[in-house]
């Protein structure tokens, strides 16, 4: 899970970002979208050489595959150049804010879901339905694309998929001979089991799991099984205080009985590398996680790692699962080239070659047909979270909308909080009651 | 008596030893760090090594799209460049304020104090609109142009005070000899000055050296990033980070400031002695 140290910093500049946004449009003679219009009104691809920039965060594999990709893009399309411009999520987002306020923002960006709302409400990202006709869509399933929209229209179109489930460790259970359940699914209770009986049969040497209670994520999942849920379509706070305190409940009373580890030990190890986490270093068997299983196998190369799905209510309503993208493109609504950076995205989210480099590199392939091409290619971690997103695919109802504007917070105040409810400072009930109140204030202040 | 003394003196040096082992303990570790195989780093407090994995260095070098060698190259280009920008400009605006008599000097002057206190993210979106406008946006130049144009507030106050410590009656004395502000300024005060100008070199080596934001955000092509800026993208968000290569790599980023105080250290303390202390 991703934590936001620079949030405070970066919403402050997001917050510029809507009055500069304003003076810019008059500073340059409202100059917006304009470029390569036609008499029909759509945008139109030109037959000069033209210039887009692609803007994307990430390290290490994925600066080669998206180079080799942008290369395969280039020679298809011989008049346009893309400059490449990436840098860590960190600063991704602080400079993202800066250049949209400046009115210069990259024609496609790499977007989080966390921010979809807040860039589309501002007008800096652009409605992609004007450029159906170079941005073909079509391969995407409807649960798939509602991920990539805000207010009812697609600004963001999802890359790659993920869902959360339970990593489990197979040589620490298969060490102490504990079983899993079989079947497709499991409840809280059959979670409690192995938990307990790891705890157990290894002397307290294994804990059961790192519990959830600071991340969004599986929040959303506990209400939807609930028939509740964090946000609603319309981004306000519907989340009852009863669902949440019973969330940090469950969890508590993981920690209070020991088969996890204590509340300080969990504090300790909140931060740092995968390759220095509690599940990679054995000193836990379960650890609830976005499907990234691969990076925890390979941060702990000589364990077998599984993926199990995320424990259920026995009278959860079927549909509760639900598909998350792990990231989107997006186009400026500012680009003065819209028509060739629809075509970029169109390239990089259909073309087989582009399905090869990327693999799962960015999360499971929202394209069926990528997850099709790579199919026979993965192995190990890899081929579990695929069989996972699939199944959760067949399983899912309508995704959670996106962190309504306002609420890009709802994680890090979600895990103070649980930090407080862990040490004994507040109850889960009167925390549950605090966080609603929070969240909703700021999403008030941000309208 | 003198005994008393000796042991007093031994208390003092071993406190204070202690004391800057605590300090530098964390810059140790990040050298003892870079030496160390990935996998060790972050379970291994200690600064011992029992491993010597000098391949941090070089695979660090080479890790990103670049080698390691353009963004300091990159770094290097810049410094240099607001070194010289600070200097001249904020000498000659620090002897205006300083000697010169004019209109709304003292508006002036606390409008220049004021610019200190400006946090950056008020200044940023504001300048990016005017590089943006200039077409400056991945050059060096919004990093270099504006120091050019005495936007350094602090050394500028730093030289009118250093300034207001000079005797007026030299200036008088030259002035009575037929000298003009330029020769008096190029050939008494500048001299003068060497204490101030090198403290005010000194530390814009070392702020822009490990200035990050609006490198960040002004260079926005891999190829033209500077070191501090190119450090990040060893940060993998998937959690694969490659921290043997981010610490060797700080390590080399991290010698020129060494090297800079080192060697800077006499005239640093000098230029501040004789100009915040009065």
């Amino acid at each position: 899970m991703k934590r936001h140290p620079g949030s405070r910093v970066r919403s402050r500049i997001l917050t510029a970002v809507a009055a500069a946004a304003a003076s810019v449009l008059v500073l340059s003679g409202c100059a917006v979208g304009n470029g390569g219009s036609s008499s029909d009104g759509g945008p139109q691809l030109s037959k000069k050489p033209v210039t887009i920039s692609l803007n994307w965060w990430g390290a290490g594999a994925r600066v080669t595959a998206t180079q080799d990709a942008v290369k395969l893009f280039e020679k298809a399309h011989p008049n346009i150049t893309v400059k490449l411009q990436s840098t860590d999520w960190g600063s991704y987002w602080d400079k993202l804010a800066t250049t949209v306020a400046g009115g210069n923002a990259p024609d496609v960006m790499q977007f989080d879901q966390l921010y979809v709302a807040s860039y589309a409400q501002r007008g800096a990202i652009a409605d992609l339905s004007t450029y159906s006709k170079y941005l073909d869509t079509s391969s995407l399933s409807k649960n798939v694309l509602a991920t990539g929209e805000y207010d009812g229209k697609l600004y963001a179109v999802p890359i790659g998929l993920n869902s959360m489930g339970v990593a489990v460790n197979r040589t620490i259970l298969d060490k102490y001979g504990v079983e899993l359940p079989d079947g497709k699914s499991w409840t809280w209770n059959d979670l409690n089991r192995v938990a307990t009986e790891i705890t157990e049969k290894s002397d307290g040497k294994v804990k059961g799991l790192d519990p959830f209670g600071g991340d969004t994520p599986s929040l959303t999942l506990w209400a939807r099984q609930h028939g509740n849920q964090l946000f609603d379509q319309k981004g306000n706070v519907v989340l009852k205080p009863s669902m949440l305190a019973g969330y940090w409940q469950y969890a508590l009373d993981q920690i209070k009985s020991g088969v996890t580890p204590s509340a300080s030990q969990l504090a300790e190890g909140a931060t740092g590398n995968l390759d220095q986490s509690d599940l990679a270093t054995g000193k836990v068997a379960m650890t609830f996680l976005p499907s990234n299983l691969t990076a925890f196998q390979v941060a702990a190369p000589t364990q077998k790692l599984d993926m199990l799905p995320f424990p259920s209510a026995a009278d959860a309503k079927k549909g509760w699962q639900y598909l998350k993208s792990s990231m989107y493109w997006t186009i400026s609504s500012r680009s003065k080239h819209p028509a060739e950076a629809a075509e970029l995205v169109d390239f990089l989210t259909t073309d087989p070659q582009v399905g090869k480099l990327f693999g799962a590199e960015r999360g499971m392939p929202a394209n069926p047909k990528f997850q099709k091409l790579i199919a026979p290619d993965l192995s190990g971690s890899d081929k579990i979270v695929m069989n996972y997103i699939k199944q959760v695919t067949s399983e899912s109802g309508t995704p959670a909308p996106v962190t309504p504007v306002g609420g890009q917070d709802a994680d890090t105040l979600l895990n103070q909080l649980w930090q407080n409810v862990q040490f004994g400072k507040t109850t889960p009930h009167d925390a549950a009651v605090q966080y609603i109140t929070q969240l909703k204030k700021e999403i008030a202040a941000a309208k | 008596m003198l005994r008393r003394q000796r042991i007093s003196s031994i208390g003092k040096h071993t406190l204070l030893i202690v004391l800057s082992l605590i300090m530098l303990y964390p810059v140790l570790w990040m050298v003892a760090s870079s030496l160390r195989p990935d996998g060790y780093i972050f379970n291994n407090p200690s600064l011992v090594l029992d491993t010597f994995a000098y391949k941090n260095y070089t695979n660090g070098w080479g890790a990103l799209q670049q080698p390691f060698g353009t963004y300091l190259l990159n770094s290097a280009i810049v410094v240099v460049g607001a070194i010289l920008g600070n200097l001249i400009s904020c000498s000659l605006a620090a002897y205006a304020f300083a000697r010169l008599r004019f209109r709304f000097k003292r508006l002036a002057f606390g409008a220049m104090l004021v610019t200190m206190m400006l946090p950056i993210q008020v200044l940023i979106i504001p300048q990016y609109v005017i590089y943006a406008q200039l077409g400056w946006i991945n050059t060096f130049l919004p990093l270099i142009v504006p120091k050019f144009l005495a936007t350094d507030g602090f050394f500028i106050f730093l030289m009118v005070q250093f300034i207001r410590g000079i005797p007026r009656e030299l200036d008088e004395a030259a002035r009575i000899d037929g000298a003009g502000h330029a020769r008096i300024f190029l050939q008494m005060m500048l001299p003068l000055m060497k204490p101030a100008l090198a403290t005010a070199a000194i530390f814009t080596f070392i702020w822009t050296w490990n200035d990050f934001f609006s490198q960040l955000i002004f260079v926005t092509e891999p190829d033209k990033y500077t070191s501090s800026v190119a450090l990040r993208q060893f940060i993998d968000p998937t959690g694969q980070s490659d921290f043997g290569g981010l610490f060797a790599m700080s390590v080399v980023t991290l010698v020129p400031v060494f090297l800079a105080f080192l060697f800077g250290q006499r005239f640093l303390l000098r230029g501040i002695a004789t100009s915040g202390g009065k």
